[in-house]
């Protein structure tokens, strides 16, 4: 489990979180989102122990032992690694500090990445599924995954994914994923949280976020739920509506659509930036 | 880790090697050009001088230097390493390499004490690491710790003479063990608050701008470099008026 408790942090002057809370089980799937800005990378990069918070804690599971650094896989948006390396001198690299005896190499076997290519040479896409070997290599029981999967190729996400979803199955790995591409991960996600300016604005289990957002079409703004956005076409508009609940639908003058994680999360951000 | 920052290590050794380009050039140009009369073993003891100046400065300047290029901080950092670790994987291999290059020294005339130079070169390796972390440009980083040095030099002749009561008979240290004394009293006297300033800051240090994380820094290092220059400036005069 990964509690925070009262943390803040600020860059400079600019205080990006404060007083801020989050528990995230042992096993759960957890997706983060909002606004550029807004804090997810940051977020990951605190729990990660990249940046120190200001105050406050961040506390991790006592199973996890002292080192708990030594079971937390995090891929960050910019792709830190040794760019000098050759990938093989990296695989060597980490296995030394992770006291690794072998190295899995099977994702990067999908890859045309050559043992002897530098960092450097590897493109963003290579770069980041080289990073997710990475990571995996450590058999992490946190992974914390930044949105930076948009940069591998379809193939190699789907085959990086199944194998995300084998190993939370195996080994009940908790994952917390920021803006990743919703349709990929959708039937993975157990909880979506949404940021807004430093606080969690909502935190909501993905069927109960599919059952209270939804879309209405109608030609007049619904009275009776509350409209996050709305998109104005000539004849009509389209109304997304948080929290939705059934017992209203009768009253709703226009067409109540369902939604999928990328409408939800994009209705959200809609909101945020109306 | 050791492995890679050993590889580091040797890059910087070669790369300050290269200045032994110079004793094959020095000495066509003193055949053809300016007939100074040197030999080509003065010429290489020169060199191997300049090469022991230049590699303690450059290990310690560059130390976080493939951090910095490859933006790898975000990655060091998420390992599962101590700052104590990560700072003695990083010295350790420098060091030794700094050390075998003043052994290798005294089979070469390079320098009358080596006790003596070879410990004001580890202070000048201690002295960069130290300030690398506030320095972006080499020039400025070169410039800063050859101040620092000299701040530490000129102060260990003065901390010995104010030891002497300004004693003309004793204006140069008889023996070893006492410009050594010396020298350790002033490298303590600079290091320690520059040391102070750099592990604080190491310690705490993440990945934010690194202009956001040097307060603490140069709380310590800025009164120290004035402290510094106000003990010289107070008795330079005289320092100066008994090397005469």
């Amino acid at each position: 489990m990964i509690s925070i408790k009262d943390l803040s942090f600020n860059y400079g002057k600019f205080k990006l979180f404060e007083n801020f809370h989050l528990e995230v089980p042992e096993g759960e799937v957890c997706l983060i989102t909002g606004i550029n800005g807004v804090g997810k990378s940051t977020l990951l990069r605190l729990i990660a122990g990249v940046l120190r918070p200001a105050e406050g804690e961040i506390l991790f599971d006592e199973k996890m032992g002292a080192n708990h650094r030594r079971k937390i896989g995090f891929i960050s948006d910019i792709l830190s690694l040794y760019e000098s390396l050759t990938v093989a001198q990296s695989i060597d690299f980490h296995k030394s500090v992770y006291n690794l005896d072998k190295f899995d190499d099977s994702l990067i076997r999908h890859t045309k990445i050559s043992h002897n290519q530098k960092i450097k040479e590897l493109s963003t896409g290579q770069k980041t599924i080289f990073h997710l070997s990475l990571i995996l290599s450590i058999e992490p029981e946190i992974l914390l995954i930044d949105e930076i999967i948009h940069s591998i190729d379809a193939y190699l996400r789907r085959i990086f994914l199944e194998q995300l979803i084998q190993l939370q199955a195996d080994r009940q790995l908790t994952i917390i994923m920021v803006n990743l591409n919703f349709h990929d991960i959708e039937h993975i996600v157990e909880r979506v949280i949404l940021l807004k300016s430093g606080k969690i604005a909502v935190d909501e289990k993905i069927d109960d976020l599919k059952s209270k957002v939804k879309k209405i079409i109608s030609s007049t703004p619904p009275q009776i739920v509350p409209v996050l956005s709305q998109i104005d076409f000539s004849a009509h508009s389209e109304f997304f509506v948080y929290p939705y609940e059934k017992k209203v639908k009768d009253k709703i003058d226009g067409e109540v659509v369902d939604l999928n994680l990328t409408e939800i999360v994009s209705a959200f951000i809609g909101g945020e930036y109306a | 880790m050791l492995k890679k920052e050993i590889s580091g290590s040797l890059k910087t050794l070669i790369l300050c090697l290269l200045l032994f380009f110079g004793v094959p050039l020095g000495y066509v140009m003193d055949k053809f050009i300016i007939h100074f009369g040197w030999k080509l073993s003065e010429i290489f003891n020169f060199m191997y001088l300049i090469t022991l100046i230049a590699f303690p400065l450059a290990a310690g300047l560059t130390i976080f230097q493939s951090e910095k290029k490859d933006r790898a901080f975000e990655y060091l950092f998420s390992l599962p390493l101590s700052r104590l670790q990560i700072l003695i994987y990083k010295v350790l291999p420098r060091l030794v390499i700094l050390l075998v290059l003043i052994v290798v020294s005294t089979f070469f005339s390079v320098y009358q004490n080596i006790w003596i130079a070879g410990f004001n070169l580890v202070v000048l390796f201690l002295i960069s690491i130290v300030l690398s972390v506030s320095f972006t440009s080499p020039l400025i980083g070169i410039i800063g710790i050859s101040f620092f040095f000299y701040g530490y030099y000129t102060s260990s002749h003065i901390i010995y003479m104010i030891f002497t009561g300004w004693d003309p008979g004793k204006a140069f240290p008889d023996s070893t063990l006492t410009v050594i004394l010396h020298n350790i009293f002033a490298a303590v006297m600079l290091l320690t608050p520059l040391g102070i300033a750099f592990w604080i800051t190491f310690k705490k240090m993440d990945v934010k701008p690194l202009k956001l994380q040097m307060k603490s820094y140069y709380l310590i290092v800025l009164p120290t470099l004035v402290i510094f220059i106000v003990f010289i400036v107070l008795f330079f005069k005289k320092y100066l008026n008994y090397m005469q």
